[in-house]
């Protein structure tokens, strides 16, 4: 073997600059990518790219695909896979679990408390003003107590790498997050595709997500219900996560349903089968809040179930994740958990977030306007990469937009330094380049919380983009948790 | 004083609707200012009635009708007293916008400066209210100017507007009814970031009328202040309180859902007598 190109695909990679994940900081292969390097060695250019194919092609056939909103060519697309996987060693990997494990505790916590008591607000160490003028905050259900006291049973929380190597944490998605089934296909592509490979490498399995999904939710279930019925609610084919929808439902052997095939009569949910009503006590609901329900939220809401809030209200159904939860999600509440953690479980952060300044404190605001050109800033309530602007590589009319968007309601937007992505080898046009990636695990809170390995892995595809979003032009790659460190 | 007050609100449908479902803001709030003797509702078809307390702390009560019908009568029959405070003479100045600073670290005043549903709280709503106000310091003189300036600013009209009319729509064509009137008050305190809510209720005077709607101002040291932009006036003995809310979004008498294809008919009756 060729020492000085460890494997002959990657002979003229460049790091350029950046913190790369498979060859660290000083340029060689990192100890955890080793196995990974022997295993591709013997892979030339041809053989790579048939494998590549077979991979696109399998994943069009089963339908692993995503909604694209304002797209007009055509709804449905292949979530672009790139077939480097990126590797996460034992030790990191511990660390992160710990970290995820602390924010989402302190998150439930949190959530429990702002709906209650509101001590964290009665004693200032949040200004009340941020939780009561969020958006998702649910006036509805003050000192209304969720099953169990769990109100986000699925997050997923996004992680980034700066240019140090540093994780940070980038956002929590508390109320419907998606994309585990592409962590699940992805790997079952990679099985395909390389068989045999994950026994010598001694990678962590994915594939019981679905039965640990399906173990929280009946966890939830209203008392007294020996064999709950669990259903999956979507708004339908047209949503961005279709895809998802269904396939969770299969892989949990639930029924998937939209807001006709659910009924309330006397506080019960029934689903209309072809053999008449059937009781349902516990509904993964992938559709927002505002959409649940409309004799309680939008009324225009042709989605929801009329009379699910009440049902709720009433313990004869439990749904995940719970109402409310997008307060959370809120990126002003993002400023505040490390401090949410402090308070509640009296621990420093063990995942710390990217530094964030808000617009709505007035020191901060002069800050952010003066520095428009060099922050990326956000919308509260926005999410997929929408209502955003990256200033290093905005024109001067974005900027002025958004300036003037600030100015007109500040408690509406946070800003955040650029964060410099760690990049991973990834195969583009032909051959390997660098492109910036970051990780969405995904935390299940049931009886215990359960994190399986690794995540969704998001790659930016285009050049020196650091937006990873889908819907922004993403693709995404398998994530290998390893047994060890190398 | 003491009064026996009715109100029957009755839905005629064309063709069977089902799965109706259904949130009332009817049930008066016992406070400082009244004392709920009695309340009853009746709903026909006949229902399991369900209550909760909303985040304002209002009485709701809520019902569903699975089956078909093709009418809903919601009735509220209730006794109450009113011994409200004395009105806060109008030429007395209790409290500047400084001491709304120290009260504003109550975080429940927080919902009552925002815009809502029906309310905006923009650049054109400021100038109209700074106009309006001239230069005034104190909050109380500040409320009354601005409940006079929409007093006589808006022409009252019945069904010049809907239930869902914005103040945005209301002061476009200057005319609407005492929704719209506290609608705009709101929105003209809230601008001048002074805590305003909707007061939904009734008012004894008015024979023949339905509901009322008015508004509270907040004044430190006085607490909340009724206004009545539509009389201009400080409500007094004859004012019934249902419920406190942003706007009307948050205290509708009467919200709900159902699945049908029809066009319904909608009346409603209120009677007040002094007992």
């Amino acid at each position: 073997m060729d020492k000085a190109k460890p494997f002959p695909l990657l002979a003229d990679y460049a790091t350029a600059g950046f913190f790369d994940e498979m060859f660290g900081r000083d340029g060689n292969v990192c100890p955890h990518y080793h196995k990974l390097r022997d295993a591709f060695t013997y892979l030339d250019h041809d053989e790579f790219q048939t494998r590549r194919r077979s991979v696109d092609l399998a994943f069009l056939r089963q339908g692993v695909t995503f909604n694209v909103y304002g797209d007009s060519r055509g709804a449905e697309r292949v979530f672009p896979f790139d077939l480097v996987p990126r590797i996460i060693p034992a030790s990191e990997w511990e660390v992160l679990e710990r970290g995820l494990t602390q924010r989402i505790t302190a998150l439930n916590l949190f959530l429990h408390d702002i709906y209650h008591e509101q001590r964290i607000l009665k004693d200032g160490t949040i200004p009340g003003h941020y939780v009561l003028s969020g958006k998702h905050f649910r006036r509805e259900f003050v000192n209304f107590s969720v099953p169990k006291n769990i109100y986000i049973h699925v997050c997923g929380t996004d992680l980034i790498r700066d240019d140090k190597g540093n994780y940070l944490v980038l956002e929590d998605n508390g109320r419907c997050p998606s994309g585990v089934s592409y962590v699940l296909e992805n790997r079952r592509a990679m099985k395909r595709t390389f068989r045999g490979m994950f026994e010598n490498i001694g990678v962590r399995p994915v594939d019981h997500y679905p039965q640990e999904l399906l173990k929280m939710l009946q966890f939830i279930a209203p008392a007294g219900i020996p064999d709950p019925t669990v259903v999956l609610l979507t708004p339908g084919a047209y949503n961005s996560a279709y895809f998802e929808h269904t396939y969770l439902a299969r892989q949990m052997g639930i029924e998937i349903v939209e807001g006709r095939d659910l009924q309330v009569t006397d506080d019960r949910v029934y689903m209309r089968t072809t053999k008449g009503l059937k009781p349902v006590h516990v509904i993964y609901r992938r559709i927002d809040d505002d959409f649940l329900d409309p004799t309680v939220f939008r009324r225009d809401s042709m989605l929801g179930v009329p009379g699910l809030v009440r049902a709720y209200r009433a313990g004869n159904v439990s749904l995940a994740n719970s109402i409310g939860t997008g307060i959370a999600d809120d990126k002003v509440m993002y400023y505040f958990v490390p401090r949410i953690i402090k308070y509640y479980l009296d621990q420093e952060p063990i995942l710390p977030n990217v530094p964030t300044y808000l617009a709505n404190e007035e020191a901060d605001l002069a800050y952010i306007l003066d520095h428009l050109d060099q922050l990326v800033v956000k919308a509260a309530n926005e999410s997929g990469g929408y209502g955003m602007l990256m200033g290093p590589q905005a024109s001067k009319a974005e900027i002025e937009e958004f300036r003037q968007k600030i100015i007109a309601t500040p408690r509406n937007y946070i800003a955040q330094p650029l964060i410099r992505l760690s990049q991973h080898p990834t195969f583009v046009d032909d051959r390997f380049e660098g492109r910036h990636i970051d990780l969405r695990p995904f935390i299940l809170s049931g009886e215990k919380t359960v994190i399986v390995p690794g995540g969704l892995t998001r790659v930016a595809l285009r050049k020196g983009s650091f937006v990873v979003n889908s819907s922004q032009g993403g693709g995404s790659k398998d994530t290998w948790v390893l047994y060890g460190d190398s | 004083m003491k009064f026996a007050i009715r109100h029957r609100t009755h839905y005629a449908y064309s063709t069977p609707v089902r799965e109706s479902f259904n949130e009332l803001h009817l049930q008066p709030a016992s406070t400082d200012s009244q004392t709920l003797d009695g309340f009853l509702l009746k709903i026909l078809p006949a229902v399991r009635l369900q209550h909760y307390r909303d985040f304002y702390l209002n009485a709701v009560h809520h019902f569903e009708i699975p089956q078909p019908h093709d009418s809903l009568t919601i009735e509220s029959e209730f006794q109450v007293t009113t011994h409200p405070p004395a009105p806060l003479p109008t030429d007395a100045r209790p409290a500047s916008a400084a001491d709304l600073q120290q009260a504003m670290r109550t975080e429940q005043l927080y919902d009552f400066i925002l815009a809502s549903q029906y309310t905006d709280n923009d650049l054109a709503t400021w100038k109209l209210a700074v106009d309006a106000t001239g230069g005034e310091t104190d909050l109380w003189q500040t409320a009354l100017r601005l409940m006079q300036f929409v007093h006589s600013h808006l022409t009252y009209q019945s069904n010049s507007t809907q239930v869902h009319t914005h103040a945005r729509d209301v002061l476009q064509h200057r005319r609407g009814v005492c929704q719209d009137y506290a609608h705009v008050l709101i929105s003209l305190c809230r601008a001048l970031k002074m805590p305003a809510r909707y007061v939904s209720g009734y008012l004894a005077t008015e024979i023949a009328s339905a509901t009322h709607a008015w508004t509270e101002i907040y004044i430190p040291g006085q607490g909340w202040r009724a206004l009545d932009p539509t009389h201009n006036c400080q409500p007094g003995a004859t004012y019934i309180k249902i419920a406190i809310g942003r706007d009307y979004a948050d205290v509708a008498p009467v919200r709900g859902t159902y699945r049908g294809m029809t066009t319904h008919k909608m009346d409603v009756e209120v009677k007040i007598e002094e007992r």
